[in-house]
């Protein structure tokens, strides 16, 4: 019978055998898993500039809509390096 | 034979009078196009989502730059930490390359997202004053807004309080709106010059209760 997916990520989970790079290979993921965390939060941002512009116009609601969206898309760049380096 | 925008138009010139023909402050201060001031008198291009036709905006208040010195000053020390007091702290020291770089790039990145966070709270929670009345804008943790606002002519008393040393001397205080509104108290606090404040909403007041002598009321 052939292993689902699933059983085999769970076997090979419970094989898991610590060695000296286990604790970075945790901080990796505690790392990208924040970073993406900061992507919503990047996210949000850009509701909240799009809420607060429509709400009060300005003559600076083009520029704050371009700096809630280089930081999302710094946000993305940060996780892709985390993703490509670490 | 004059067009029926014309009259419009000239009806409502009648109607109304310029806002510097009745307010002292409005025709000291002239009009502000910082959009970045704290004490914006009849600023140009602002706009409200809610403003009524022919409403203009008076005065734009938001709390003196002064009161973002304490998130400015976090910002500052967030911003040197990777590189002056991290490099002291042993198990930072004790990671690879890689790791290090994105763990600053990541920390960097989040000091923005604070500096952004907070500019933006200042920035859009201000007071607005109207020839016909006044409007609190507030921006509550990240999407959550509230809105009220008083007619003029509701308002009953108007107070100001400044204390302390730097406050004193910076010309910046609270100014306190009881109206018989819905909303029975507005607080707006640490705004500067509040002494002129009061003075255009008095002169507000006495022009609405002209309006109403004479007829002028839309």
């Amino acid at each position: 019978m052939n292993a689902t997916p699933a059983s085999s990520f769970f076997t090979s989970l419970l094989a898991f055998q610590p060695t000296a790079n286990t604790p970075l290979l945790i901080l990796k993921a505690g790392l990208l898993f924040a970073i993406a965390m900061y992507i919503v939060f990047a996210l949000v941002v850009i509701r909240q500039i799009d809420l607060m512009t429509k709400t009060v116009r300005t003559p600076v609601t083009p520029v704050l809509r371009m700096i809630g969206w280089a930081h999302l898309i710094a946000s993305c760049v940060v996780w892709l390096i985390a993703f490509v380096m670490l | 034979m004059p067009t029926s925008q014309a009259k419009a138009k000239a009806q409502s010139q009648r109607v109304h009078r310029h806002p510097t023909e009745y307010s002292s402050v409005l025709a000291k201060h002239g009009e502000c196009a910082n959009i970045l001031h704290s004490f914006a008198t009849l600023p140009p291009e602002v706009g409200y989502e809610a403003l009524l036709d022919e409403e203009k905006i008076l005065l734009l208040l938001r709390q003196h730059p002064i009161t973002n010195l304490h998130w400015m000053l976090i910002a500052v020390v967030m911003l040197i930490t990777p590189f002056v007091l991290l490099p002291f702290f042993p198990p930072f020291a004790m990671l690879p390359v890689a790791f290090k770089f994105v763990l600053i790039l990541f920390w960097l990145l989040f000091t923005s997202g604070f500096v952004l966070e907070r500019f933006l709270v200042w920035f859009y929670n201000c007071f607005l004053i109207t020839d016909e009345r006044v409007i609190d804008i507030d921006f509550f943790s990240l999407v959550f807004k509230h809105s009220s606002f008083a007619q003029i002519d509701k308002i009953q008393d108007v107070d100001t309080q400044v204390g302390g040393v730097l406050y004193s001397l910076l010309d910046v205080g609270d100014v306190i709106v009881q109206t018989a509104s819905e909303i029975p108290q507005f607080e707006i606090e640490k705004v500067p010059h509040p002494s002129q404040v009061t003075k255009l909403l008095n002169e507000l007041m006495y022009e609405e209760e002209q309006e109403k002598i004479e007829g002028r009321t839309r």
